[in-house]
């Protein structure tokens, strides 16, 4: 069973990262789909909006209302002050003409001049009084008063009568010289009074109102201001909540199944993905989970039957060599005529004999070799050597039949080379390698350079050919067991498996091997090895 | 994540509270300054009838606003505490040879008030002490108000009484 981790391969995510907390791993375990969830976050904060502006459409139309109600109070203040300054009016023509004893404290007040004077006034106070029941009414006032107000106008509307009479009364006593007047006087005194009083009541009693209102106004607009705030405030920090808890139970595990995958990748399969979703991506993990045990069980197959090939094969190898070692041998000895002279004929057979052998050998050498490096069983004996006389060697053995071809083979060897430290035959077999092929693929008159560098510690030597150049395609495969190019398949020359030693090689060394071709040009190998190789 | 749950548990807080209701006076204490206020204004007509009877006109004139007016006789409506003042000095009751003690129907006072505004009437029945008798029987129509913290006239208006239970 294997071990379960949140990133096998991957740099660790931090300890306290948002994924791990404890609701967005609930909302992750809640057993609905990725769908459902974005759905249900969206409409979330949708409706929180819409309660936001449904709250704002009322506080508006709350501060509305209050605007409105303010308006008509106003008007109705406006109204009941005239009413007020009209009773006020009333009682100061009244201290026009004050009756009783009032003008004996006051001895500049004549009252025998003053009759006809205080004729006309009573005359103006019987006016002003006559017009106060009629002004109390909704067609006079312009507005239908509440029925709050209407008590008070009724009590102004029945004392203005009251008053009215009582001044007609005391008018007529007057011109009577009726002793009444002085009663009657102050009885329109007192009514006046209270007529003003019950004026300046309403009158208050509105502008109070008003007041209220005015301040209520106020008071409500600083609420409605710090509620919708509040309220505005609140919604974003829940959007931002379910933004945060939902994108966080999705991106924690979309995080730990990557850092499984790019494991994976990376040919690690010791690991699961540990995600407790109970939606899409928690049965992606589980998918996830079992191709990693599926590809582990297969890459343990693989291996195991890829050993046992290389066995197979270095067995086979060996037990093939030894009779085609009889083979080459005794044909080479009747070729040589050491059994006794042989026609040309048998002669002709005897040389096909011996070049199919030996070209046989070859690839069941390479072969061997191949198996051995695969099988892990190729141990490079390093030791220090001559990497200038490698590759004068190497030029050397391809010497001749380039001379046969044609083909120039130059050897631009740097003197610094000196000593290198490495497994001197199997640079040796990569030079030849490399040098047999350009010489092989290189058209009589054609060259192949051979350069050698020293450099950061790494030699880098390079084989450069003016042969036909290899495609864009062969270039990506040759270094691969049995591939060859098109060239190489058409001359039926060569196993295919040069190219691919000769990687196992350098890489052993901790080197590398590339190429670099143009169709119709040529090609350059070229491969670079540490000046002292550890080996691995 | 503790940040933003503690953040938006203080907007939640913030947001409850501006909900919450307005603070207002109780009706009991209301009552108890309209108390006070009626018993304050009904002062301003004890002080009046003292002031007259003992000839006290700065404690008379200390009655009235700064620009009260006073309605004392016809078409003659002054204002201001020195006119006001001259309108007392003139009258009978500041004359050297009048004695008059002023008195005062209690149960013909009216006091009504509305916020920082009033209403006072009263009579006064002012007594020769010569004589014995009743000399002269007056009434005033008062507009107060509160002015700075103190119940003041800001209108006088003669009125018409007589000695009627």
């Amino acid at each position: 069973m294997p071990k379960v981790t949140t990133a096998a391969g991957a740099p660790r995510r931090r300890l306290l990262s948002p994924a791990d907390n404890r609701l967005v791993r609930a909302v992750g375990r809640l057993p609905t789909g990725v769908h459902t969830k974005l759905l249900v976050a969206f409409v979330g904060t949708a409706l929180l909006v819409i309660v936001l502006g449904v709250l704002g459409l009322r506080l508006l139309g709350q501060a509305n209302e209050r605007v409105e109600t303010l308006g008509t109070l106003q008007q109705r203040a406006f109204a009941y002050g005239k009413l007020q300054a009209d009773a006020s009016y009333i009682r100061l023509l009244q201290a026009q003409h004050v009756g009783g004893d009032f003008y004996k404290n006051f001895p500049d007040l004549n009252r025998t001049e003053d009759d006809a004077t205080g004729q006309a006034i009573d005359g103006a106070i019987a006016s002003a009084v006559a017009l106060i029941p009629a002004s109390t009414f909704p067609d006079n006032l312009l507005f239908r008063p509440p029925p709050e107000d209407e008590i008070y106008l009724q009590r102004i509307r029945s004392t203005g009568e009251r008053l009215s009479s009582v001044v007609r009364e005391l008018i007529e006593a007057r011109d009577a010289g009726s002793p009444r007047e002085t009663s009657l006087r102050v009885r329109s005194e007192a009514l006046a009074i209270e007529l003003n009083q019950g004026a300046t009541e309403l009158a208050n009693v509105t502008a109070a109102k008003t007041d209220a209102l005015t301040a209520q106004n106020a008071s409500a607009y600083s609420r409605s201001r710090n509620l919708f705030i509040a309220a505005a405030a609140g919604t974003i920090v829940l959007a931002l909540f379910l933004g945060f808890v939902l994108s966080w139970s999705l991106i924690g595990p979309i995080q730990r199944i990557d850092s499984r995958l790019a494991a994976i990748a990376s040919g690690n399969f010791s690991g699961h993905v540990d995600v407790t979703n109970r939606d899409e991506l928690g049965a992606l993990a589980v998918n996830v989970n079992r191709m990693n045990d599926e590809l582990q069980r297969l890459y343990r197959e693989l291996e195991t039957a890829s050993r046992h090939k290389s066995e197979f094969l270095a067995n086979m190898s060996h037990e093939l060599r030894t009779p085609l070692n009889a083979i080459i041998g005794f044909s080479q000895v009747l070729r040589d005529g050491l059994f006794g002279e042989v026609n040309a004929k048998q002669q002709e057979y005897l040389e096909d004999i011996l070049t199919s052998g030996n070209h046989l050998l070859a690839l069941i050498n390479d072969v061997l070799d191949l198996s051995k490096v695969e099988a892990g069983q190729v141990q490079l004996e390093l030791a220090p050597f001559s990497l200038g006389d490698a590759l004068e060697r190497g030029v050397s053995m391809v010497r001749e039949q380039a001379t046969r071809n044609g083909v120039q083979v130059t050897l631009h060897a740097n003197g610094g080379l000196h000593v290198v430290t490495g497994d001197e035959r199997r640079v040796r077999q990569v030079i030849f390698n490399l040098l047999s092929n350009a010489v092989k693929f290189t058209s009589a008159g054609g060259s192949v350079d051979v350069t050698a560098t020293r450099a950061n510690g790494e030699v880098r030597v390079s084989v450069a050919d003016t042969g036909p150049g290899i495609t864009e395609d062969d270039l990506g495969r040759i270094f691969e067991e049995f591939q060859q190019t098109e060239a190489g398949a058409r001359q039926h020359e060569g196993t295919g498996l040069g190219l691919a030693l000769s990687k196992r090689f350098v890489e052993m060394h901790g080197g590398r091997i590339w190429c670099d071709s143009e169709v119709g040009k040529g090609s350059t190998f070229v491969f670079t090895i540490p000046a002292a190789a550890v080996g691995r | 994540m503790r940040t933003l749950i503690g953040g938006a548990l203080v907007l939640l807080t913030l947001a409850l509270s501006a909900c919450g209701g307005s603070d207002s006076s109780s009706a009991s204490d209301e009552a108890l300054q309209r108390e006070a206020d009626l018993y304050q204004i009904s002062l301003i007509e004890r002080s009046f009838h003292e002031a007259i009877s003992k000839k006290d006109v700065d404690k008379l004139v200390g009655l009235f606003s700064a620009h009260a007016t006073g309605t004392f006789r016809p078409g003659q409506t002054v204002s201001g505490k020195k006119e006001i003042e001259k309108v007392w000095l003139d009258s009978t009751a500041w004359k050297p040879e009048t004695h008059w003690v002023s008195d005062h129907p209690a149960y013909k006072l009216k006091v009504t008030i509305d916020g920082d505004r009033g209403t006072l009437h009263f009579e006064c029945h002012f007594v020769d002490v010569d004589t014995g008798e009743v000399a002269v029987v007056t009434a005033g129509n008062v507009d107060v108000a509160k002015i700075d913290g103190r119940w003041l006239i800001t209108n006088f208006v003669g009125s018409t009484s007589e000695l009627k239970i």
